[in-house]
């Protein structure tokens, strides 16, 4: 538990002095509970998910970094290895491949780069799982650049 | 403040918004022409509901979620609940884990399911497959035991494990691979998993008929970020190697 307040307040100073390093990723610390931070990506560029905003919740497991903080998306996306209705990531960074050489921030960046390479034989969101396996590339980028431009844009435009 | 549930259409062909024109009753898409219009009802009404109380998970959500659950895991789960239920009690008994267990409160087989017991038993659930099923499993004692101490004399040497500088002459842990760490980071890992945080390079482990060191192939399936970092494509976790800033 100390450990693990310890390192979250690591993190949250190194954050505080990456913010312009990496403008791709904001990541916000709870204001009164450490083990709660939200990030925001931005969507890969050359992917459906350009021009979008996503929100990350993380809650981060009192063993932590003994274990993998939990990840899910609070905004919606047309992913197949996110669940559409809950948000949850198939990621193996998450589970079984998890290391405590990983940081919020490095899993941040690793779930960006999932956004841009799909794996479509693992699917949580199934619906796009099958549009990627059966080939209409088109029809699963149409699908997820819909629902990135209904979720993650500004309403207006 | 705007809950004008006004109706939205998305065209597949143009993959954009539209506004369709109605022909003989089939909306078609006024750039191309197509019928592939969509309907879409105003969901980012609902969705920024949610992201406004973060983590607060409606009833709804809590309900679809169990019913996801229960389909995964089937009438696995009562027993996995009950499991788990035996498991805290004799965890607090024994002591033995590292996991904290002692916090926790009882709870009834009924709270797993609604309330704040819910969210304890996704965790429980979680830890159960991190601890049991996936990741690689605990380095032996012997493997453990003859890990060698050394002090550190690298400036700017990082503990990846608190992410804390190494001062000079400090001493620390060091695996075959050469990463070195605090012995209070590195020895409560080594308890649940035998790879090197940094490298996953392979301790032995209970599991092994040899000692030849291998390197963790193993894949649940799911997206595989730790492939591409073997090939060393980003991204990557912080390195234990001297830092560049
Ligand atoms: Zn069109
Ligand atoms: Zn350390
Ligand atoms: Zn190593």
């Amino acid at each position: 538990m100390q450990q693990s307040r310890a390192r979250l307040f690591k993190e949250y100073k190194e954050v505080q002095r990456e913010k312009v390093a990496d403008p791709d990723i904001q990541l916000v610390c709870d204001d009164t509970n450490i083990f709660k931070w939200t990030a925001l990506i931005k969507g890969p560029s050359e992917t459906p998910y350009e021009g979008g905003v996503f929100q990350l919740a993380f809650a981060v497991p009192e063993p932590y970094p003994l274990q993998p903080p939990q990840v899910r998306f609070l905004t919606k996306i047309f992913h197949p290895n996110v669940h559409f209705k809950t948000g949850e990531i198939c990621l193996d960074i998450l589970k079984n491949a998890w290391s405590p050489a990983w940081t919020l921030q490095s899993v941040c960046r690793a779930i960006i780069a999932l956004m841009a390479h799909p794996e479509p034989d693992s699917p949580l969101n199934c619906d796009s799982g099958n549009l990627l396996r059966s080939g209409d590339v088109r029809g699963f980028n149409s699908m997820a650049s819909m629902y990135t431009r209904l979720a993650a844009m500004p309403k207006k435009g | 403040m705007e809950d004008a549930a006004e109706t939205m259409y998305w065209c597949h062909m143009c993959s954009r918004l539209v506004i369709p024109v109605i022909e003989d009753e089939i909306f078609k898409c006024n750039f191309c022409q197509s019928g592939f219009v969509e309907e879409i009802a105003d969901t980012q009404a609902a969705d920024s509901d949610d992201q406004n109380n973060d983590g607060e998970i409606d009833i709804n959500g809590q309900l679809e979620e169990i019913r996801r659950i229960l389909s995964r895991h089937s009438a696995e789960i009562v027993n996995l609940a009950e499991g788990i239920r035996a498991r805290l009690l004799i965890e607090s008994e024994t002591n033995e884990n590292n996991i904290d267990t002692a916090s926790v409160p009882p709870v009834s087989l009924g709270d797993y399911f609604i309330g704040p017991g819910y969210e304890m038993l996704l965790q429980r659930l979680a830890e159960t497959d991190l601890n049991n099923k996936y990741g690689t499993p605990p380095a032996t004692k012997e493997a453990v035991e003859a890990l060698a101490t050394v002090k550190i004399d690298e400036r700017l040497l990082q503990c990846t494990v608190c992410i804390d500088d190494f001062e000079i002459g400090m001493e620390a842990k060091e695996m075959p691979c050469e990463h070195k760490f605090h012995s209070d980071c590195l020895l409560p890992w080594l308890e649940l998993h035998s790879s090197c945080p940094v490298c996953r390079f392979l301790l032995s482990t209970a599991d092994d008929d040899d000692d030849e060191p291998k390197t963790n192939d193993d894949n649940n399936g799911g997206f595989s970020i730790a492939s591409m970092e073997r090939n060393g494509s980003s991204p990557q976790p912080s390195s234990n190697s001297s830092l560049a800033n």
